[in-house]
């Protein structure tokens, strides 16, 4: 049933009320551009951070009874291509214990230190905007520009942080640019371009390096925008033809962003 | 309008999860096109507008002002009409457009 509460041609738009709330959100907007809100903020996450987690939680729950219902149906071929894999995975994990063993010596031959270890804060999702929203903010020592990861590969970087809560700039965002380099056995190094369609870019690589399908996609950590050593992911199809002056390649992100429920932080 | 808030504010929680700012929007030009008092639905618009804020980072108060402005067109588009779900739902695009603008263009 429609109510009709206007009286007149100027009750109908209440103006002084507009106003009045107009004002006020400015006023905040003004106020908060200034980190003047942090305390009402963290008062007012006391409640929602919790809500979202259980809405987060709930959305998760049902994505995981989607996909169960994927796998059935398609149960078997699937099993069978996860043994396969498993395969692979043992074999690449043994080749990877003898790397690691001769990295050990070869640093200790040449006096390199490993790399800083980092305290790694471990962080809800609580959902994904533009941006990934963590449930963790300045209070457990977050700061904006410090880098997010899942195990070793890069979520992104902390762009915006209140008190309870941080938000985390993804590699696949618009314009974002990540310094990277290639684990292949060439110094081939480029950047990193998020696309509009959540997509990644490889750009900028000299045509006379080598490139891949397959090859891994590292962070080199140059102006300190990013820990170094971080997997972006692995270079896909190829899009730059030899004649271009530098070589291009979608890359292919190891991290799903929309299955993620925790990732660390990496603090100072 | 109780309902209209609680729907809003599920909408504002969820939003978050699925990237769908808009959804709380819809729930305001609805309210403000079936005619409830354009002070409520002012109100709605700035408590759900916060909420939002909240729960994305944004700046608090950049929503509510989008949402505030969004119900008084709405408020003053359909004032002589009972508008219809059709003519909601274009208000809807027309504003989710001019979101679109601000969010590309201006750096909303």
């Amino acid at each position: 049933m429609v109510e009709n509460n206007y009286t007149g041609p100027v009750g109908r738009l209440n103006l002084p009320i507009f106003g009045s709330f107009l004002f006020l959100a400015i006023v905040l907007t003004f106020a908060d551009s200034r980190a003047l809100l942090d305390p009402l903020k963290d008062g007012l996450q006391i409640v929602v951070v919790p809500a979202e987690r259980i809405i987060f939680g709930v959305r998760s729950g049902v994505g995981e009874v989607y996909s169960l219902g994927k796998f059935w149906k398609s149960g078997e071929e699937r099993i069978k291509n996860l043994e396969e894999r498993n395969r692979e995975l043992a074999s690449q994990a043994s080749r990877t214990r003898q790397l690691e063993a001769e990295n050990g010596e070869l640093r200790g031959q040449l006096g390199v230190a490993s790399l800083p270890e980092r305290r790694r804060l471990p962080a809800a999702v609580l959902g994904r905007g533009r941006y990934l929203a963590l449930g963790e903010g300045s209070r457990s020592g977050v700061r904006v520009g410090q880098t997010v990861v899942y195990k070793d590969s890069l979520v992104g970087r902390i762009v915006d942080v209140s008190p309870r809560t941080s938000f985390v700039e993804l590699p696949i965002d618009p314009g974002v640019k990540v310094p990277v380099k290639l684990n292949n056995s060439g110094r081939a190094r480029g950047i990193t371009v998020g696309q509009f369609n959540s997509e990644v870019l490889l750009d900028q690589v000299a045509q006379n390096e080598q490139l891949d399908e397959g090859d891994f996609v590292l962070t080199t950590g140059e102006e300190q925008v990013y820990v170094p050593d971080l997997i972006v992911g692995r270079v896909g199809k190829i899009l730059s033809a030899k004649t271009e002056i530098f070589a291009r390649a979608e890359v292919d992100p190891l991290v799903h962003y929309d299955d993620l429920t925790t990732v660390f932080v990496l603090l100072d | 309008m109780l309902s209209y808030y609680a729907l809003a504010i599920l909408l504002a929680l969820i939003q978050s999860q699925f990237k769908a700012f808009l959804l709380p929007l819809g729930v305001i030009i609805f309210a403000a096109g079936q005619k409830k008092d354009p002070a409520h639905v002012y109100g709605l618009a700035f408590t759900v507008g916060l909420l939002v804020d909240l729960v994305s980072g944004r700046l608090f108060g950049t929503t509510a002002i989008f949402l505030l402005v969004s119900a008084a067109l709405t408020v003053f588009w359909t004032r002589d009409f009972e508008a219809s779900w059709k003519t909601l739902a274009l208000v809807f695009i027309l504003l989710a457009i001019g979101y679109g603008f601000m969010v590309t263009r201006l750096g909303f």
